[in-house]
């Protein structure tokens, strides 16, 4: 791994790696959540994902794209905790599929230049109008359209009701009403700010040189800038479990529930091996003993944020078994609180996630996410570590750790007409 | 090429071992796991077939019940013993295939010796085959709240009348409820034959001591028995009418489907399979951004990225599908139908994009070979005469613009079938 600081600010992240028959070139913009900027950066994202000013059209644009042997590129928002990121990826076939002699690197790093300092549109104008107004049309439609996906759907509505009026409620792909007051000159302001302002990490996977990838990373002229991110989210427990109740257009039901349960950094390995047997194991409690054992649900799972403390449940299940499996989820983790795990079972969970650890190896995506992931949150270790140390987890740490879980969300889409709202 | 591709495109061994299982070594240097895949040639399509010269029909799903069943063992659960023996597993069942898969750490066989074992060792009893038909049933209910996977089974049941492959994978409530240990052994003792199989192992092995290791499990073991003869549903004709449907989605849509009567008894399969990529390849140009047409209707909102057209090709079927969400359902069915009846004529008109096109279908495959379980689960066994994502790759550059319209025109192509689903939603404020 090499990682060089070519601007306050602006970091090159480079994984030299022969293993893979691709290379991956990511650029993260990243920022603290802010409901004054979120939404402009989904729609700028999307404008850059379409066109620039060089290639000013979406034909153009998967022209170039194509002429560089079928490279793919593609835009996407996400958020870790309290943070939110653009993250431009650009994925290029090895040059020795390359048959015009030419480096693909090159003309890569060629075309995110292009794209980030030089998009479609002006200082007066912002965006180009009658691109930007159907890229927003195209954003509202897919924000309505995720209302067909009902687990989905569900999940969000609780994530509403859990978060509230806070930002943190609002996904990282914005939301429709906050979409709806975006205008092309917000967006292309808010772009131009996040270029400016945010921290930047560029994160190569491949084989190539990481001389070559720097000088290439520094004609992109980045200049530099100061700021201080912090992921981590709290809100104050509820005094009583938030319970809501929606009906939808479904035959199955889906129930949310989610406790708050904080994490210290040093928690973490103890926090994805608790998560691990709880529910997120293809062997968890959850599947095991509400799924297969007392065939209550047809899917379970659950999923932990460290950064948020919320610890979630989501199952699809049969509309009459909703209160059973309820008391049948909260019984494995008052079980988790209170029994600590057997020695098999501890040794088992963390075969897994170790397993699943090093299958990321196999996989460049995760690499460049896990290295972008590990520099922005200073949680920087080897594989080796990182495989120690979870390990090293103990029976008592994961009951110690569950005990601080409070149950704060009761969420159940049912069956029927569909509410108006 | 330099040497440098080396890394990604080894030599690949096939062979099969004296009981006919067939097993294929397809190495990947440099990588941290090994996934190992058991593949069946047996499908949803496949529940009529001849055994000792009576015909015999099995209930819908039963090719998915045993998948789901098989993992059971006297003893232990195949799907938890491999957990704990630090893999990952999974199975899925199509039309034409079952195959089981797990991946492991380069230093931990132990897992690939569960797979080669359980899945010639059935054991189907009573209190559990029960207990799964409940479980399939909210399968089978969580895929009908799925409005995509039920109007993906609508066209194909306008595209293959009377024929399994437009009913649900996993069957119907009732059919599931029908299903017995005995037919599960009977389904299991028909298909689940070395003859009948392919061992897939991709990773990174010695690729000597992996076939000792196979021959030594129950499936390199197990001897052959007489197998049963699949029947083909016969063609019935496409059902042609527009569909209209109502249902809960916040957009018109608008699905279009057309067969491909590609004729896998006498054509050799490698000319299926580039009768296979040209059919996608052509796809991708005319209903893509190089198309002038196509961005037309892009431009003036008449479709938008909801727009999608694939080409599909298994054993004994191959068909386009194409989804658009749009304002104007007729005008959508009307245009993309013209462009699906006279493809050759529209193809051809785009010569000069061609090298693009296939640039991106080559991209989209060589980004597939970082992928071990894309390597092994791509593979087709028998379908394609044993073709890999390496094979692919090369037919693929091989190709060229005068080759593709000569295939194109050899093809005969089906009417077009269609549906339009309405909104039934209650308009949100």
């Amino acid at each position: 791994m090499f990682t060089k600081e070519i601007q306050q600010g602006v970091f090159v992240h480079v994984l030299p790696t022969q293993q893979f028959a691709t290379t991956h070139i990511a650029v993260n913009f990243t920022q603290q959540l802010n409901k004054k900027t979120l939404n402009e950066r989904v729609l700028a994202g999307n404008m850059l994902e379409t066109a620039s000013k060089k290639y000013d059209s979406q034909t153009k644009l998967t022209q170039v794209l194509n002429e560089m042997m079928g490279a793919a590129f593609g835009v996407e928002v996400f958020k870790i905790g309290q943070l939110h990121t653009i993250r431009l990826q650009l994925n290029l076939v090895h040059d020795s599929f390359v048959t015009t002699g030419k480096s693909l690197l090159n003309e890569g790093f060629d075309f995110l230049n292009e794209v980030i300092n030089a998009p479609m549109g002006n200082f007066d104008e912002g965006f180009t109008p009658v691109i930007f107004d159907r890229q927003k049309e195209v954003a509202l439609d897919e924000i309505a359209g995720l209302k067909e996906d009902k687990p989905f759907y569900a999940l969000r509505q609780a994530l509403d009701t859990y978060y509230g009026p806070s930002i943190q409620a609002t996904p990282a792909f914005g939301s429709a009403k906050g979409l709806a007051n975006v205008t092309a000159q917000t967006a292309w302001q808010i772009w131009q700010e996040s270029v400016a302002k945010d921290r930047i990490d560029i994160v190569v996977v491949g084989d190539v040189d990481q001389v070559q990838v720097t000088q290439l990373a520094q004609m992109m002229k980045f200049t530099a800038r100061d700021n201080a991110l912090s992921a981590y989210y709290h809100q104050p427990l509820l005094p009583r479990v938030n319970q809501i109740k929606v009906v939808d257009d479904v035959v199955q039901a889906r129930l949310v529930l989610g406790y708050a349960l904080p994490a210290a950094a040093d928690e973490y390995f103890i926090a994805t091996v608790f998560n691990g047997i709880f529910g997120s194991l293809a062997n968890s409690r959850l599947l095991l003993n509400v799924r297969e054992k007392s065939g209550l649900v047809y899917g379970i799972s659950s999923d932990y944020n460290p950064y948020t403390d919320l610890l979630l449940v989501e199952a699809g299940v049969d509309q009459a078994n909703l209160s059973l499996t309820v008391k049948k989820v909260n019984a494995e983790l008052q079980r988790l609180q209170q029994v600590l795990v057997p020695a098999e079972e501890l040794t088992i969970a963390k075969e897994l996630i170790k397993n699943t650890y090093t299958m990321t190896l196999d996989q460049p995506l995760y690499l460049a996410d896990r290295v972008y992931n590990q520099q922005l949150l200073q949680r920087i270790m080897s594989d080796d570590d990182y495989l120690r140390r979870i390990d090293a987890v103990t029976a008592t740490q994961i009951r110690d750790f569950a005990q601080k879980a409070t149950w704060q969300l009761h969420y159940e889409m049912v069956g029927g007409i569909a509410d108006e709202q | 090429m330099s040497n440098k591709t080396h890394n990604f495109l080894p030599t690949e061994h096939h062979m099969t071992l004296d009981n006919g299982l067939r097993v294929h070594l397809l190495p990947r240097p440099e990588f941290h796991q090994i996934v190992g895949v058991v593949g069946v040639d047996y499908g949803a399509r496949d529940n009529s077939f001849v055994q000792n010269d009576q015909l015999v029909t099995q209930p819908a799903g039963i090719a998915h019940f045993v998948e789901h069943r098989l993992f059971a063992q006297p003893d232990h659960d195949a799907f938890t013993r491999l957990s704990e023996l630090g893999a990952m597993a999974n199975a899925f069942t199509t039309h034409s295939r079952t195959s089981y898969y797990v991946s492991t750490g380069v230093d931990n066989w132990a897992p690939l010796q569960e797979l080669l074992t359980f899945t010639q060792e059935p054991y189907f009893d009573l209190p559990s085959v029960q207990r799964e038909q409940e479980i399939i049933t909210q399968e089978i209910d969580m895929y009908e709240d799925d409005i995509n996977s039920r109007i993906y089974r609508m066209i194909l049941s306008r595209l293959y009348p009377n024929d399994p492959l437009g009913a649900d994978i996993a069957g119907t409530a009732a059919s599931v409820h029908q299903i017995t240990p005995e037919q599960l052994n009977l389904a299991f003792e028909a298909f689940y034959q070395p003859q009948n199989m392919d061992v897939v192992i991709t990773g990174a092995f010695d690729e000597q001591k992996m076939l000792a290791f196979i021959k030594q499990t129950p499936a390199g073991q197990r001897k052959s028995q007489q197998t049963v003869t699949k029947i083909t549903p016969k063609r019935q004709p496409i059902v042609t009418d527009t569909l209209e449907v109502a249902l809960p989605v916040s957009r018109n849509k608008v699905v279009l489907g057309q067969r491909w009567e590609l004729d896998f008894n006498t054509l050799a399969r490698r000319d299926i399979l580039k009768m296979a990529i040209v059919g996608s390849l052509a796809i991708d140009l005319v209903f893509g951004d190089f198309s002038p047409t196509y961005m037309t209707w892009y431009n003036d909102g008449l479709i938008d990225d909801n727009f999608s057209a694939e080409f599909d090709a298994e054993r004994q079927f191959a068909y386009v599908t194409i989804v658009a969400e749009t304002a104007e359902p007729e005008e959508v069915v009307e245009k993309v139908s013209a462009v699906l009846t006279g493809l050759v004529s529209e193809v051809d008109k785009l010569q000069t994009s061609f090298e693009l096109v296939k640039n991106g279908m080559l991209s989209r495959l060589i980004n597939k070979l970082n992928e071990l379980e894309e390597i092994a689960i791509r593979f087709e066994g028998q379908t394609f005469d044993e073709a890999t994502l390496q094979d692919e790759i090369a037919t693929v550059q091989a190709l060229n613009f005068a080759d593709m319209l000569a295939i194109l025109k050899t093809i005969p192509a089906s009417s077009i079938a269609s549906i339009i689903i309405r909104s039934d939603m209650i308009e949100l404020c």
